[in-house]
């Protein structure tokens, strides 16, 4: 089966004042037609990033310096600007990170919903686009959709807002979906629910979704595989099960670890000991090196490369294997 | 602070000023006006206003043309037969005295009044700032008119419009600033020493106000002197005795049909200057208290 | 909202009494109150009449009351330079002025917005800082020299335009206005291009800082990632969020606008309301200045109640009160 989406060495760096910051340093990885792929990483790893940089939304000073990112046929870089317009909000849809800002203070849901359909189909009249936003609203569990409508983005709720923004990325039935946090800013009942609904959405209609997030437990649920991002690199990706269950990079079993849940009642909490190093002076070796606990003299002077580990997953680790 | 401290803090202030070179240029050229205006009596060619020197002979003179003693008037003669270059050193030195001096009085009463509201709080500073509100919500141009309608013309009245104009500027900037000091626990805790108020106010709280009143007072000034100009233009600010440079451009303005432009451009041009060399260096002053502008 | 009317209104009333407080109290207690209604050459016989007729002998209390009456029903007496009742004549004049400032805001918008836009959206290119440099000469220059210049260049130099006056009236819906004859145009042209130029700097400058503002906040991102036009990013999104600082100084400056437009018409000779009070000022003519006081910071006070309601119509976050979160 042929990828529906596939990156190659994506390299996307900012060249501030300060100095360049290698957001995104060389990741390579692929969503399936269907799957429900995680890519996890803490804040500043790049996950955000990466998801602008599929849909070209890299303002300056950043900028994708090197990689392929291959939409269906389509060389998503050498595509002309209108070809990418047209890409955008139709065949690949995002959901933003935080649903306070992220709707048009001054705008009605329902303009904004409707811009969404007709940019994408000259030729709809108001009316039907009027219904298929409606209509869309009702399927995020949205009540009363045609007064709901009419109303503007401070008068919702959080959770009702994201809920709009994932219906918003419906609207146009998009091969894959890109939701960048959608549940983080939201009350843990809510979570439930929209995580539940994302699911099936995307199992029913046969839509692809990215789904960035630090959160390990949520993928944990929902993903069939997962991408664990650090300090710009994907250190650890393959079937979401076996990651899950048995982890081989350090890092991610430092996160594993770290879930609450995995703690037994009254076991002090688990952490990963350091800090992200800062995105302005990277080590020249492996970027986790110094709050591992695998780590060895080399780890520290070549950047490990990536590795197919026998049961089919990616890593990037030099001392994989070995306990200490 | 000692010496030391100052020296290191004033160069430090120059770098990052002399960051942006417009304003370095802009800080020259009000130097150099600066300069002029102090010193007019001595370095002015003629001295406009002595009426034995000056004769209707040499009105309406045009510029670098000789009269019929020899002398060359660089910028023209005006309708009385003034040289134009002079009127314009003394009429830089009245401009600029009348715009400084009534920023200066204004920064005190506005300073005053904007500290202690925010010191005093309470029903106090909600009358002061609701004056000023509403003083702002006016042009300037039509409270002067209100203040010189009522108290007439005249070179105080002047002063004292100016005055009552812009002190709602500097009130309301000493406030934001003191409103943050105010807060500050070490006040709370030198009122709790009952050290006298006035004494937190001057010592503690109008150190911290100083840079953005540096700032407004910059481009009041500036204001100041551009609705002097404006007022005495139409004839009722300063009278004809002490003729600045917007009265030498009223004066010129009969002329404007005649085609003897040199009477009201030159003025006007010195008046441009002027300003704007004040407005680049306070919006460069702004720039750097700014701080959410450092990157 | 309707509760934040009835405030401003009454915030709006109060503030003009005061203003008729200062008023009265700055003609009665600087000035001889006598010589606001008659001029001081008269005979002494009139002024004695004059004092007994508007009671200037009665207690200060009764005379402001008198004066408030007066005020009201529109009362300001006579011009002592015309001899014609000053309300009217003044009321007479402000078409000219309204007009005057209607068509130069419209000239400064024109040019403001999509100059500040632009600078907004490309801050570090050439034009950009060229605009800006600009905005600050034309914050710089006091109008009466930049009427002059105009004059000396269009009207003396190039013999274009006309540099004085009004030109014929036109009548267009009803509404008697210059605007609707080309000599019309031509005559106002100048003034409202130099009334214009200061207030086009301040709506350019905080156009461009809305702009910088707006462009960074998620929405316009996220309104890029639906997938639509540029054109309805920037004319839509971005625009309608900008309009609401906009307005709001836009309402200020068309009331600076009338206050500026003095200092245009004494340049042009525009037979405004501006150039009466100039002149009235000149020649002391109290009547009318009282009038003319009166009036314009009644106007002030209206525009200022105008510009609030109108903010809280255009700002839905003001006017529909949100659910709390």
């Amino acid at each position: 089966m042929k990828p529906i989406l596939e990156i190659e060495n994506l390299k996307t760096y900012f060249f501030k004042k300060e100095g360049v910051v290698k957001a995104v340093d060389d990741i390579s990885f692929h969503i399936n037609p269907g799957e429900i792929v995680g890519l996890v990483g803490e804040s500043g790893s790049g996950k955000t990033i990466t998801g602008f940089s599929i849909l070209g939304l890299i303002d300056s000073p950043g900028k994708i310096v090197s990689g392929n990112i291959r939409f269906k046929d389509m060389d998503l870089q050498k595509i002309t600007p209108q070809q990418m317009q047209d890409i955008r909000g139709n065949r690949i849809a995002m959901i933003f990170q935080d649903p306070m800002m992220t709707l048009n203070p001054v705008l009605r849901i329902q303009t904004q919903m409707i811009e969404t359909v007709k940019a994408h189909n000259k030729n709809i009249s108001d009316q039907d686009a009027y219904t298929i936003c409606r209509d869309t609203l009702g399927l995020v569990g949205i009540s009363s959709p045609d007064e709901r409508m009419k109303a503007y983005p401070h008068q919702f709720s959080g959770g009702m807002r994201q809920r709009v923004s994932i219906a918003i990325a419906l609207l146009n039935k998009p091969d894959l979906i890109i939701a960048d946090e959608p549940t983080t800013a939201l009350d843990v009942t809510i979570q439930g629910q929209v995580i539940f609904e994302m699911q099936k959405l995307c199992k029913e209609s046969g839509t692809s979704l990215l789904w960035v997030t630090h959160d390990l437990a949520v993928v944990a649920g929902i993903t069939d595989r997962i991408c664990v991002m650090y300090a710009g690199r994907i250190i650890e990706q393959g079937a979401t099960d076996k990651i899950i269950n048995d982890p081989v990079h350090p890092y991610t079993q430092g996160l594993i670890k770290s879930v609450p849940s995995k703690n037994k009642k009254g076991e002090k909490l688990h952490q990963i000991d350091g800090m992200v190093p800062s995105m302005f002076s990277l080590p020249k070796g492996c970027a986790f090196e110094q709050r591992c606990y695998l780590r060895a003299e080399q780890c520290k002077e070549v950047q490990p490369a990536e590795t197919k580990h026998a049961d089919g997953r990616l890593y990037r680790c030099l001392k994989v294997g070995e306990h200490s | 602070m000692n010496n030391q401290t100052k020296y290191e803090l004033l160069s430090k202030v120059w770098s990052e000023f002399s960051e942006n070179k417009v304003a370095v240029i802009a800080l020259i050229f009000f130097g150099i006006i600066l300069f002029v205006a102090i010193f007019a009596p001595l370095i002015s060619p003629t001295d406009p206003y002595d009426l034995a020197t000056v004769t209707i002979m040499n009105s309406r003179l045009p510029p670098m043309e000789e009269d019929f003693s020899g002398n060359v008037y660089w910028l023209g003669t005006d309708g009385a037969g003034r040289d134009m270059l002079s009127a314009i050193f003394y009429g830089l030195r009245i401009s600029l005295s009348v715009g400084v001096l009534s920023g200066l009085f204004a920064l005190m009463v506005g300073a005053f009044f904007g500290i202690s509201a925010a010191y005093f709080g309470g029903r106090y500073e909600t009358l002061v700032m609701r004056i000023v509100d509403i003083q702002l919500s006016f042009p300037s141009i039509l409270v002067a008119l209100i203040i010189l309608a009522a108290f007439g013309k005249g070179v105080e009245k002047t002063i004292f419009a100016l005055v009552l104009v812009q002190w709602a500027y500097y009130a309301r900037t000493a406030r934001a600033s003191a409103l943050v000091e105010s807060r500050k626990e070490y006040v709370d805790a030198a009122r709790c020493l009952s050290l006298g108020n006035l004494r937190i106010m001057i010592s503690h709280i109008l150190p911290n106000c100083i840079p953005p009143l540096i700032v407004v007072g910059t481009l009041q000034t500036a204001h100041a002197i551009s609705l002097e100009a404006t007022l005495s233009f139409l004839g009722l600010g300063l009278p004809q005795t002490e003729p600045s440079l917007g009265l030498l451009i009223g004066n010129g303005f009969e002329y404007v049909h005649t085609g003897d432009y040199w009477i009201s451009i030159f003025p006007g041009v010195a008046l441009l200057i002027t300003i704007v060399s004040i407005n680049l260096v306070g919006d460069q002053l702004r720039d750097m208290f700014n701080p959410r502008l450092k990157k | 909202m309707t509760v934040y009317i009835l405030q401003r209104s009454l915030q709006s009333i109060v503030v003009l009494f005061i203003m008729s407080l200062i008023v009265f109290c700055g003609v009665n207690l600087i000035g001889d109150p006598v010589y606001m209604m008659i001029s001081p050459e008269s005979e002494p016989a009139e002024i004695e009449r004059t004092i007994k007729e508007f009671g200037f002998d009665k207690p200060v209390l009764e005379q402001y009351w008198y004066f408030l009456k007066n005020v009201i029903s529109g009362d300001f007496g006579r011009s002592f330079v015309q001899g014609i009742p000053a309300l009217p004549m003044i009321l007479e004049r402000f078409p000219a002025t309204i007009e005057l400032a209607i068509f130069s805001l419209f000239i400064s918008l024109l040019f403001a917005l999509p100059l500040g836009i632009y600078a907004g959206l490309y801050p570090e290119r050439k034009a950009s800082r060229i605009i800006m440099s600009g905005s600050i000469l034309g914050f710089s220059m006091p109008t009466f020299w930049v009427g002059i210049m105009l004059i000396m260049l269009f009207a003396v130099k190039l013999d274009w335009l006309p540099s004085t006056g009004r030109g014929q009236l036109g009548t267009f819906l009803g509404i008697e206005s210059s605007l609707f004859t080309l000599d019309g145009l031509l005559h106002i042209l100048l003034p409202a291009i130099n009334l214009a130029l200061f207030k086009l700097s301040s709506v350019l400058r905080l156009t461009r800082a809305g702009t910088r503002e707006v462009i960074l906040q998620d929405y316009i991102k996220f309104a890029k990632a639906k997938g639509l036009p540029q054109s309805r990013v920037i004319g839509v999104h971005l625009l309608k969020n900008i309009l609401i600082p906009v307005v709001t100084v836009i309402g200020l400056e068309f009331g600076s606008l009338v206050a500026f437009s003095t200092v245009t018409e004494t340049v042009f000779a525009w037979p405004g309301a501006g150039k009466l009070i100039i002149d009235s000022m000149y020649n002391l003519d109290r009547p009318v200045i009282v009038a003319y006081l009166i009036i314009i910071v009644a106007f002030f006070v209206f525009l200022n109640l105008i510009v609030d309601i109108l903010y809280s119509f255009l700002d839905p976050r003001v006017r529909i009160k949100g659910s709390s979160e």
